[in-house]
Order: structure tokens, then sequence, then C-alpha cells
């Protein structure tokens, strides 16, 4: 994201006016490590270091490393919550979150970050997660069931169409929720969500697929047997990186597990850490599956009464 | 019946030759690139022949799929190529005819087409268009949207009841604020659910209300609908409420006559149908289910008639209950 001029000018007069230079310097260190304001002003340790001017360079500095974003998302958390035991009160927060939303980019406040707004933009990094870092994701992986089956007993180009139905049915359930798909293969992909209530918003967006998918068969598939899917989701660390092939990462070899061993058709496996994440209400959806070599995950399918 | 024939050869027309002289049906041929624009405008319930020779599989295959969706007329196919491997596939995706080369030199006539219409005209909706009346009234649709609906005109609506149950337990549980906080969800959720039919709020009271769906005189999609909200109960309690329970509401659905005036302007309307969607929903229903009228049901989509189970007749109609999730 570029950064205006404007916000650099809110910013710095925000942390000038809501604290003192041993402050800025403690919050400045949990961005760079060492960060020492004395060498980078070029200023002997026995000065006394104006706040408007330790307030800019600190600034800068985050301007050159790019984290600026970070630094106005913990400015907000200061505000709201103090630093190291003491309240401040810092000035200016809407005016910058104004001048953020200008690059399209909106505040969450479960997770404290900017991130992009989705009636802007998608992007698969939300706008700003950054490349090589490591993140906690949950993700959504889905399968059709019988895909060779089905390219055997059918036409290409109704395999292509129905495979390109079932992709709208996940994305316009996973949009919403502001998740992205990270890889589709035609048969299948893996869904990442990484902002507010990821856990909930996985675990729905895949029931709805499920329901989604039903409607679509009684109305408007044109195989001769119902589309079929697996889905599971599962939460824990990844790597991001732009290019999906290159994510090495158990949290996804964990998931494609889940889906490809423990799921029946027609059914969406939660694993126990995204379980654990659950409200009571979405809780008493799921029904324990037991596991002897790993810990229990939980199933959601359609069963009708006869 | 309208016979429109696709063909780019001048030698399959010339099959048609009986059809052509045929005083009961009404030929016309055009270029296949014109396919997808004609049909637009032919009438509906016409018998499309489509010659398939020299399309490469990709274009074949894409074609075959438009063809299976119209659903509003009946298709056959022309392959002097043989390049169909699957024919019985054809019929399974709706097609009503397939005709080979053998079978074009033979010439195409009027018995052949009226078996060729008879046989899909058994198990679709083109049995519905025939009907003139609808819960003892004249049929009046009221078209795919709203843009022909003139107030204080009658026409026929899909009418779809629904109301949240469990409404003292709601109010002795609920402060003012968040009654009104929920209702204003649920009314949101519903008009949001509806729209992709066309459906609008006509009537709303503190729990729920009536919906109207236009009519194209044909076949309601809307029941499809109420199935979709059936099935997300639980992701409207847990995503919109902020309540720690699943939130239950009862659906009816039913299809007939009404003179139609402005929302908030239909107090002095008389008309049986919307007597009886009233009454099948308020006396009727029971909570957390969904009903439907047989006459609603016959004139929805075929795929979704499975779904549903009959429990009994309520004033003179037979009421069918869909099967729920457990």
């Amino acid at each position: 994201m570029r950064v205006s001029g404007w916000l650099l000018h809110l910013t710095n007069r925000a942390l000038a006016e809501s604290m003192d230079v041993r402050s800025m310097i403690h919050l400045a260190r949990r961005f760079i490590r060492n960060y020492d304001l004395y060498e980078r002003m070029g200023f002997s340790r026995n000065i006394s270091i104006p706040s408007k001017d330790a307030a800019r360079q600190i600034i800068q500095d985050m301007k050159e490393s790019e984290l600026v974003l970070e630094f106005v998302s913990t400015l907000i958390k200061i505000h709201e919550s103090g630093l190291g035991g003491r309240k401040y009160r810092v000035p200016y927060l809407g005016e910058m979150v104004s001048e953020i939303r200008k690059s399209g980019l909106i505040y969450d406040k479960h997770t404290s970050m900017f991130y992009e707004d989705p009636r802007v933009m998608q992007t698969m990094n939300w706008g700003v997660l950054r490349e090589n870092e490591e993140y906690i994701f949950t993700f959504l992986r889905i399968d059709i069931v019988g895909n060779s089956t089905l390219v055997r007993q059918h036409a290409e180009d109704v395999i292509k169409t129905t495979y390109s139905d079932l992709r709208t049915i996940v994305q316009t359930s996973i949009i919403k929720r502001n998740g992205r798909i990270w890889n589709w293969e035609g048969d299948g992909g893996l869904v990442a969500f990484y902002l507010s209530n990821k856990n909930i918003h996985a675990v729905i967006s895949a029931m709805e697929i499920l329901h989604e998918l039903h409607i679509y068969n009684l109305v408007r598939s044109v195989l001769n047997n119902p589309l079929r899917v697996r889905m599971a989701v599962h939460s824990g660390l990844c790597q991001f990186r732009h290019n999906f092939e290159d994510i090495k990462s158990d949290t996804i070899k964990k998931i494609m597990h889940l889906e490809s061993s423990c799921t029946k058709p027609d059914s969406i496996s939660v694993s126990s850490a995204v379980y654990q994440m659950l409200n009571q209400t979405m809780i008493e959806q799921l029904r324990q599956v037991s596991s002897d070599t790993e810990l229990p995950y939980y199933c959601y399918e359609l069963r009708w009464e006869e | 019946m309208d016979i429109v024939l696709f063909t780019d050869r001048n030698s399959v027309e010339k099959q048609f030759a009986a059809v052509k002289r045929s005083r009961v049906h009404a030929f016309s041929c055009y270029p296949r690139s014109e396919l997808r624009k004609r049909i637009k405008t032919v009438e509906r319930g016409s018998f499309l022949y489509v010659d398939i020779a020299g399309y490469e599989d990709a274009e074949r295959g894409r074609l075959l799929i438009y063809l299976s969706r119209l659903e509003e007329h009946r298709y056959g196919i022309i392959d002097t190529e043989g390049k169909i491997g699957d024919v019985a596939g054809l019929f399974h995706n709706g097609a009503s005819d397939y005709v080979n080369r053998r079978l074009l030199i033979e010439g195409m006539g009027a018995k052949r087409l009226n078996k060729a219409a008879l046989l899909r005209s058994i198990e679709t909706f083109l049995d519905k268009p025939a009907v003139s009346s609808i819960d003892g009234r004249k049929a009046i649709p009221s078209g795919h949207d709203w843009g022909a609906v003139r107030s204080g005109h009658e026409y026929t609506f899909g009418m779809m009841y629904i109301e949240l149950d469990r409404q003292a337990a709601l109010k002795n549980k609920l402060s003012e604020g968040q009654l009104n906080s929920l209702m204003s969800s649920f009314q949101d959720y519903i008009e949001r659910s509806i729209a992709q039919y066309s459906g609008k709020i006509w009537i709303w009271n503190d729990f729920g209300g009536l919906i109207l769906f236009p009519y194209d005189g044909r076949q309601t999609e809307a029941p499809v609908i109420c199935l979709r909200l059936m099935l997300s109960r639980k992701i409207f309690s847990v995503e919109e409420t902020g309540l720690d329970t699943i939130l239950s509401y009862r659906i009816a659905f039913h299809i007939g006559n009404t003179v139609y005036k402005r929302k908030g302007d239909t107090g002095t309307i008389v008309s049986k149908s919307i007597n009886t969607i009233f009454h099948l929903g308020q006396k009727y229903l029971h909570e957390g289910q969904f009903y439907i009228t047989e006459e609603a049901l016959n004139l929805s989509h075929d795929g979704i008639r499975d779904s549903f189970v009959q429990v009994g007749n309520y004033e003179g109609y037979d009421i069918y209950r869909m099967k729920l999730p457990l």
C-alpha cells in the first residue's frame, strides 16, 4: 500500500501528542528489534530529543520498513487498552482510519489489523499479509466425490459446466464471509479464512455449500446422479506465499488427510482445533467422531427424515 | 405446435417437407448461428430441431448443455455424422428426439413429431402451461417480474406465508430493543432471500408476513426459496440473530389470484387465495414446518417433488409437507 503524506503527518502528530519519547522508543522496539533512536537521529545519548522530532524519525523508519499500517493498528490498540499498564489517549485515530480507507483498506477489530475492503478488492492475502510470514488461518477443503467416475461417465463439457457451477456455489458462500480461494483444481480446492470469526465463517460456509449443493442437485444438475462432495475444516499456522505451490504446511497436510481419510460423502469434518473455537449453537450442530489414533473430530451432514 | 429447425443445410430442411405441409404444425427454419437469438422469440413450448453436423466436440458439448437447460422448449438433435456416443444420455438430459442419418433420409413426418412431443410432455412443465385456472379462478399471469403489475388489477401470484415460531418465548426472553433488532434482521434476511425470484413482501406484521412472487403463467420457482430458507435456519440464527438458540419459523406456500394493491393499502382486499394462505399458515401449519398446496407444488420445479410428503387435506386443498433435515 502506498502511504500518503497526510497519513504520515497524522501519525507523526498522534505519536508526538500521545506519549513521551521513552514510550515511543519502547513502542518502536516492538516493530524493529534493538531500535536505537539516538543512533538513527545522530544525537548524543545525553541530549533529550524533542517529541516532534522523535515521532517524525520513528514514523519515517516505520515507513521505510513498510510497517506504517501495523503501527497505526497498534496505536488504536494502545488507545483502547493502554501500553505497559499505562493509559494513553491517542488523537487523530478517526482521521487516520479514514485516510487508510481511501486506499481500500478497512480496520478489523477482532484481529486489530487493516485489511482490504472486500467491496473494493479481493486478493489472496487480504491486501496485507506478508510473503513468507506465518499466520494462523482456518482452512476449508472441498473435494468432489468420485471425480474419475464422473469424468468417465459424462461428456467433457457437462463436467466442465458442473464443476464450474460448484465453484460458483463455493465462491458465493465464502466471499460473503471474507474467505479466499487459494487453490482450485477443477474437482475441488482449498479456501482460507483469516479475519474475524474465521472458524465460524469457515464452518458456516461449508454448511451453506452443502445446502446449496443439495438444492443444485434437485433443480439444476444435469448429471445422472447427484453431485457429492466431502469437506473438512481445520485451523493452524501456515506460511503465506502468493504462489500456492510454494506453501509447505502441516496444517494443510492435516486438512487434506481429514478430508480424504475421515470424511464421508455429503458431510463436513471439523477438526478439534476449530471445534474448540465455536460457540455453543454451532457445537450443537456437530456430532463427535471418535478416532483411535488422533484427536476426535466432528461431523456435520444433511440427514433426512424418512 | 411450432416446429423450429436450426440448420445451415438445405438438404436437412428438405427432409421436413411433410412438416411444412402439415396444417397442424407451424414450421420455420433458421441458420444455426441464430439459435440463441431466436430461442428468445419463438413461442414457448415449441419443438426445436438442431442440426449438430460439423461442430467440434467442445462446441457440440456446450450446445447440448445449453439445450438441456431450456425450460420452455422441447428439442431434438439431428446427428447425421453419428457424433453422439451416448444417445440415452441425451434423453436423460431432456432431449425429446434423436434423428440420425437414416431417419432423416426417411423424412420427418407429423406422426414422429407427435410421438416425440408426447414423450416430454408427460413429465415436464410443458403440462403446466395449459393451466387456465388456478385455485378456482382464471389464471392471470403477472409476468416474470413486477414490470407489468398494476395496482387495482387482479393477477395470479405465488403466495408465501412466513412467521417466526415461539413468539411468546421470544417476547419473554428478549428486551424490546433486542426483539426489534431480531425482527429487523429477520425481515432483511427474508428480503434478501426472496429477491432472486422477484419476491416482494406485501403484508408484514410483527413476526412475519405474506410475500408475493410474480407468476409467468407456466411455473413458479419460488418454493425453491422456501426450501433454502428451511435449510438455512441454523446459518441465519448463528450469523445474524446474535441469539444462543436456533430460531424456528414456519412457511406455507400457495398459488392463486388476488387484486394487487400497494403495500399498506391491502386492507380491503377480498381474495379466496389470500384467505387460504393465511388460514393455512395460521391455523394448520405446524411449528418449524414448510407446507405447500398441491396446486403450487404441481406448478413448481419437478425436481423438488420428492422433498415433500402429503400430510392431509385442509379446506379442500391437498397439503404437502417438506421432509426436514434431522
